[in-house]
């Protein structure tokens, strides 16, 4: 396994072409505004080299017996399943923000299962061709970009309606060694800190629109890709000169518009192509394991109802029955979240292929969850916080010898705290629920891994509402 | 040849998803505790005489496939921490 030293260092012989406010930026890991997402995935490395964290952090490799990162394995139990869920806990706790690589170890796990099955219908060899790549992954403990989502163009066209051909990532041309594919994934978390980038379909597809049933992975740096840089709200308060209007001192998350323009793709990558019928299996199954990660916001959550205590304190209101009763309420929403995690990974099963599937109706309850409890945590967080987290003055106003005086006099509350430490707990709140971290908690909790409708298709698609009619017409005995 | 005569203990940690006790602070004061009777080490490490395995709640979930059960001692809580070190320190003492 990497050191987190050793990740940062394997990104610097990247080269990565990535835009970011109109320029190219010439250095990525030590860009200001990238940084901190860089330090988010580092310490997925740094905690699986400590005996108090390697028990979440680490497995055992299916194919080799070595001790590799969680995050390349495939669940080989439903006991995996579990860690897999309190690991991305503790990683939301641990970084307060999105920390970006289970995406790629859901995808990975994805195409454990279907790569199987098209060979079991095609006699094809892609899981053979997806075995060696996870070897190399595993060997290597790269991050990869499970890259699902394709711009979509117009949403009442399928891909091979759309008047822009590109608007859904397809094949361009066939060669003898391999296929050259243009088009472009949106959203893409963590795309920049990747070593690798494993596209996926983005919808199930029709005969029509094989083209664009194709899964592939290629090395991040591969020529033709290009990675436009996502904005963030208060993305810019990183390049002040102090630290304290960040509110997250160390971490952060992003995304990135990732462009494929002819990118040429080896036949040993190719991981599906054209069995279009195998692509609606991939996304819900991606999508699945996907809506059991979003158990890292219930780490997050953590952080926020910590903050929210915190700032209470801090405020001399942590007494007031209507505050603990926030608080009571932000906990049992965040431990939900959890609850519908756990259950979706308990519930899982073995696949034909040997890796353990979360159970997905469960899996779509816990997402559906995840669009909406985070909201309201953070609106309790920011009613328990007080207008001052929006209104304060910036820390160059804190210690301006000028007014610097006057902020901390008027910004006192209890005796035992100085202004500065309320500020700073009031910033890291803000952060979480309307600043860059907010990108993260909140609206990626809704349309992150589907949105909300699409989970709501699966569930109604997934319960046994025959089975529900039995009982209950037998129950008031109605005989048909 | 002092460090023959004392006991040999592994350290195992659960890792601390949701944590109602903070198991790495139990492992420094009991670390710091037995200090001159214990040499602390990892889990895995051949000829250990006792293994702490230090859980952030009751539900145990370290993973300690393969190990010994009865060299096993979970502290999961305050209590836990102090009766392994009162055990300790009279096992020594006799």
């Amino acid at each position: 396994m990497k050191t987190g030293k050793e990740y940062e260092e394997s990104l610097r012989k990247l080269n990565l072409v990535v835009y970011l406010f109109g320029k190219r930026v010439e250095n990525v890991v030590d860009d200001p505004i990238i940084r901190p997402s860089m330090n988010a995935v580092k310490l997925t490395y740094d905690l699986a080299a400590m005996p108090e964290y390697e028990d979440l952090l680490t497995a055992t490799s299916h194919i080799t017996g070595k001790k590799i990162n969680r995050f390349t394995h495939i669940h080989q139990s439903k006991e995996d399943l579990v860690k897999k869920t309190k690991m991305e806990r503790l990683l939301g706790a641990q970084t307060g923000c999105c920390f970006q690589r289970c995406v790629g170890m859901d995808a990975l796990n994805a195409l454990s299962i279907t790569t199987f099955n098209i060979d079991k219908k095609y006699g094809t060899e892609y899981n053979k061709r997806f075995l060696k790549y996870l070897e190399y992954v595993q060997q290597e403990d790269l991050v990869c970009d499970g890259a699902m989502t394709d711009p979509k163009g117009d949403r009442s066209l399928s891909p091979s309606q759309q008047p822009d051909k590109d608007a859904f990532l397809h094949v361009v041309s066939e060669k003898e060694d391999g296929i050259i594919v243009r088009g472009a994934k949106a959203h893409q978390t963590g795309a920049v800190n990747s070593h690798e980038i494993i596209v996926m379909p983005t919808i199930s597809m029709r005969e029509e629109d094989k083209e664009y049933a194709i899964s592939f992975a290629v090395p991040s740096d591969t020529k033709g890709i290009t990675y436009i840089y996502g904005r963030q709200s208060c993305d810019t308060r990183k390049l002040e000169k102090g630290t304290l209007d960040r509110g997250n001192q160390y971490y952060g998350g992003h995304e990135a518009l990732v462009v494929f323009d002819d990118v040429f793709v080896p036949w040993e990558r190719v991981f599906m192509y054209k069995e279009y019928e195998f692509a609606g299996e991939l996304v819900e199954n991606f999508a699945s394991y996907h809506r059991q990660s979003y158990a890292c916001k219930v780490g997050v959550g953590d952080v926020l109802i910590g903050a929210a205590q915190v700032a209470a304190e801090y405020n001399g209101a942590a007494k007031a029955s209507h505050v603990k009763e926030k608080i009571i309420e932000m906990n049992h929403l965040n431990e939900t979240l959890f609850c519908g995690s756990l259950a979706c990974a308990l519930e899982g099963t073995k696949q034909p292929s040997g890796t353990f599937l979360v159970n997905t109706l469960l899996a779509n309850v816990c997402k559906q969850n995840v669009t909406r409890f985070p909201y309201e945590i953070a609106r309790l967080a920011q009613d328990i916080a007080g207008g001052l987290m929006v209104t304060m003055p910036s820390e160059e106003d804190l210690n301006s010898p000028e007014v610097g005086h006057w902020v901390k006099k008027y910004f006192k509350a209890v005796a035992n705290v100085s202004t500065e430490n309320r500020l700073r707990i009031l910033r890291l709140i803000e952060n979480i629920t309307l600043g860059t971290a907010a990108v993260g908690y909140l609206t990626e909790s809704m349309h992150g891994a589907g949105s909300p409708q699409a989970q709501r298709i699966m569930i109604a698609r997934q319960v046994n509402m025959e089975e529900k009619k039995k009982i209950a017409k037998k129950l008031c005995g109605i005989e048909e | 040849m002092e460090l023959r005569n004392k006991l040999k203990v592994g350290i195992k940690f659960c890792g601390g998803c949701n944590p109602t006790f903070d198991r790495i602070s139990a492992s420094l004061e009991i670390k710091k505790a037995l200090k001159d009777e214990v040499v602390f080490t990892d889990y895995r490490e051949s000829g250990v005489d006792l293994i702490l395995a230090f859980m952030g709640c009751k539900s145990a979930c370290a993973d300690l496939t393969g190990v010994e059960h009865s060299k096993i001692r979970f502290i999961c809580n305050k209590e836990d921490a102090d009766s392994v070190i009162d055990e300790i320190l009279m096992l020594r003492k006799n």
